[in-house]
């Protein structure tokens, strides 16, 4: 805990970013095309070093991505559920899905016209209020807590989040079994899970 | 849909690949089917949406400097929005039509309202008349299926029908299989499995699956590879199996 002030700085930083960027999206459900162009101005560079973190070098690509993620942001911006997600949080699910379709759309792996809005989506069940201010207090949180991580653990999250590796591949490229990748994404969740609670 | 009971659930790294976008479509679909059954699952996959979105943050602002944009990007998607804005009537009329709402008012669903919200929503393109008016094919004298899709990775996607106190005989499976439980519940050497339960099996473990007594189970079920009755006399049915899995 010898970081206290300072990340309780940072969470409180995290908050406030958070707090203006829920607003912008509001606008942006407005229609507001002045919002949109400050969302994208800021976001869009985080987007495409995301996407390059997938495949670096591959820099039309990771533009083009950028370009449909921010026109999903412009037409799903009424979906958006501050009780539910952070900004960054729904926009890391916009992201996914553009780049599970794009990925698809490549290799011809559609099926049956199955998209990936129809297979990872946000559910609506409304949650207990009281449950929503904590699942969005950890949402925040969880800034913080993953730099807490070991560093193998860290790394185990990233190639399967950052650069969409599955558990196997990860396996190969980290030059570990398979069992340990899965017992380190298994450590790794149940340790920011116990960070956030505490 | 949220049924408290739930027992089985998908192993945490599992959910974790999910949330990540790094599992296969037919894994996806297990795993959406069953969240929508599954507060609890559901919670843990907001944490790990969660996870993804502070490694988006993170990703641009650490590891890597953050990219700059081409400006002709820009000007583009700012032209299509200002088009989008210009078709009319659209400040209050987003252009997706995703309402995140399960009640979509679509002709279909007002016919047959029961069937709809019985289908969970991750198989609905997959069957749009709902589970009770899907067509199925006898797979052995208990066991109806309907096929959905062939993974690229080879995986079946299939529906199972198994007939109230009806039983799949002694089988072990030749690669991983998950199962969830849509209608119903059926039982095995290792417990009991009902509505919303996730199941996976892993290669070579063998069991004997046995419906309930007073209703019929349906499930949806990805397969890798196909299963192999191990009983005398159920491997009569082994040649019929395998067929499905050719291409």
């Amino acid at each position: 805990m010898r970081h206290m002030t300072n990340s309780s700085d940072k969470d409180q930083e995290k908050a406030l970013a958070n707090q203006h960027w829920t607003s912008i999206l509001a606008r942006i459900s407005e229609r507001d095309a002045e919002a949109f162009s400050l969302f994208f101005d800021h976001f869009s560079p985080r987007v495409k070093a995301f996407c390059l973190a997938k495949q670096p070098g591959a820099n039309l690509l990771a533009e083009e991505l950028v370009q449909e993620v921010m026109i999903k942001v412009w037409d799903k911006s009424h979906l958006f559920n501050p009780k539910l997600a952070s900004v960054t949080t729904w926009l890391f699910t916009l992201t996914r899905n553009c780049q599970i379709d794009h990925f698809r759309r490549n290799k011809n792996h559609l099926y049956q016209n199955l998209e990936a809005d129809d297979l990872w989506y946000e559910y609506d069940t409304a949650p207990d209020p009281f449950l929503a201010i904590q699942q969005h207090k950890s949402d925040l949180n969880v800034h913080q807590s993953l730099k807490e991580l070991p560093r193998e653990q860290h790394d185990v999250l990233e190639k399967v989040y950052i650069q969409g590796r599955t558990q196997q591949q990860a396996a190969e490229e980290l030059g570990v079994p398979l069992g340990t990748v899965k017992s380190r994404v298994r450590l790794a969740v149940a340790k920011l899970e116990k960070m956030l609670r505490s | 849909m949220t049924n408290e009971s739930i027992l089985h659930h998908p192993s945490q790294e599992l959910l974790v690949s999910y949330a990540a976008g790094s599992c296969s479509t037919s894994q996806a679909l297990c795993i959406a089917t069953h969240l929508e059954f599954c507060a609890k699952c559901r919670a843990l996959h907001n944490r790990n949406n969660a996870i993804g979105g502070a490694l988006l943050d993170t990703a641009a602002s650490s590891t890597h400097s953050v990219s700059s944009i081409n400006p002709r990007s820009k000007s583009r998607v700012m032209e299509l929005i200002a088009n989008r804005q210009t078709e009319g009537g659209q400040a209050l009329a987003p252009q997706t039509p995703e309402p995140l709402t399960k009640t979509e008012p679509s002709p279909r669903n007002q016919l047959t309202p029961s069937k709809q919200s019985a289908t969970p929503r991750a198989l609905r393109k997959l069957v749009p008349d709902g589970l009770s008016s899907i067509r199925w094919k006898m797979a052995t004298l208990s066991v109806k299926t309907s096929d959905l899709f062939k993974d690229h990775d080879g995986t079946n996607v299939s529906l199972l029908k198994i007939k109230a106190g009806g039983k799949v005989g002694k089988h072990r499976h030749l690669g991983d299989e998950y199962t969830v439980i849509l209608q119903g519940s059926f039982s095995d050497e290792t417990g009991v499995y009902k509505k919303g339960d996730f199941l996976l099996r892993d290669a070579n473990q063998q069991h004997t699956p046995v419906a309930t007594k007073d209703t019929e189970c349906i499930c949806l079920t990805a397969q890798e590879a196909p299963l192999q009755f191990t009983g005398k006399w159920w491997s009569v049915f082994n040649p019929f199996l395998r067929k499905a899995f050719t291409p």
